[in-house]
């Protein structure tokens, strides 16, 4: 990659890179200086990294693991249980009680954060960024499997806590 | 209302993107079933978009700016770009190889002389040649007549001073 190349890269994933860090850290001073840290770690690797795909799915590693060295440092604990198991609710009334609306944006940020640090990761690298699976499995160091489970449980997770929120806000 | 087993899984499968069309069919024939699962399939379709019309905030500027300083403003930092690395160490290589190859060759000779020239040269040659005989001839026949004549005859002749002859 050459320095043109590493320009245009950085103005197009910088937002991106920040928003994953930020979801991941929770405090967006504790992101700005980790999208640095990533972005500028680029810059150190650029002769090993392709443009385009490639560029986009290195930098979204580096912050995952650069986040998650943070998140340890920091001693931040504040998910529940990831070993909770799944127990689904019946959740009412009717389907419209998630039609998107002023809350929505809001009570999804919530109910992300209520997420473990990894299942954050993967509901964020598959459902916002739209990586492959097996991209996601290669950065989180899962297995398909396990990453498409996880998923699943993470999912149906959002949408009980949405639904929670929104019945008693 | 809840999901049943079978049909969380096909519902979950339709939200991974890699469903198959008969599994299309079975899942649509299905929700139209199972209330429970229609429910799921709704709350993950909002849920989805939702997720995907998450604003992204912005990198402000002076984390920008910063980055920037950081690497491509840095010092020399352009110097250190792959292709342009790679020129220069061609051109370097280039060029002392070049010095090499001229120092060991050393100056370009200039064009070798015409066969008129070299015949000319070789009659001067052989002109100086027969010059320096003849010279050389004259000064070995002075050099003897006067030897003989200063040093050896005397002896020869009998006129040796007293007090050199033999008792």
């Amino acid at each position: 990659m050459t320095t043109v190349e590493y320009e245009s890269a950085v103005r197009e994933h910088k937002d991106r890179v920040y928003g994953y860090a930020r979801s991941l850290l929770r405090d967006s001073e504790d992101a700005r200086d980790a999208a640095q840290e990533c972005l500028v770690k680029l810059w150190q690797h650029k002769d090993h990294v392709e443009p385009g795909i490639g560029c986009r799915n290195w930098l979204l590693r580096a912050a995952h693991n650069l986040c998650i060295d943070r998140i340890r440092r920091r001693n931040v604990r504040a998910e529940i249980d990831p070993e909770e198991s799944f127990e689904p609710v019946d959740v009412r009334p009717g389907p419209e009680r998630l039609a998107a609306g002023r809350h929505a944006a809001g009570l999804l940020e919530r109910a992300l954060m209520g997420l473990t640090e990894r299942d954050r990761a993967i509901v964020l690298l598959r459902e916002v960024e739209g990586l492959p699976y097996e991209e996601i499995a290669s950065i989180l160091g899962m297995n398909l499997g396990t990453l498409k489970a996880t998923l699943h449980r993470a999912r149906e997770r959002l949408r009980r806590d949405l639904v929670r929120q929104e019945v008693t806000p | 209302m809840n999901a049943c087993d079978v049909g969380r899984e096909r519902v979950h499968a339709h939200f991974d993107e890699t469903p198959d069309a008969a599994a299309s069919d079975d899942l649509r024939l299905h929700l139209q079933a199972c209330p429970g699962c229609r429910e799921l399939f709704d709350d993950l379709a909002v849920l989805r978009d939702t997720l995907r019309a998450r604003p992204r905030p912005e990198l402000p500027a002076h984390d920008l700016e910063a980055v920037w300083e950081r690497t491509v403003r840095r010092p020399g930092a352009r110097w250190f770009d792959g292709r342009k690395r790679a020129a220069a160490a061609a051109v370097l290589v280039t060029g002392v190889s070049l010095s090499t190859l001229w120092l060991l060759r050393g100056p370009s000779a200039p064009p070798g002389p015409t066969a008129a020239e070299m015949a000319r040269a070789e009659a001067q040659a052989d002109l100086v040649l027969s010059y320096t005989a003849r010279a050389l001839s004259a000064t070995r026949k002075a050099a003897t007549r006067d030897v003989v004549g200063a040093k050896v005859s005397p002896a020869v002749r009998g006129n040796m001073p007293r007090d050199m002859r033999r008792p």
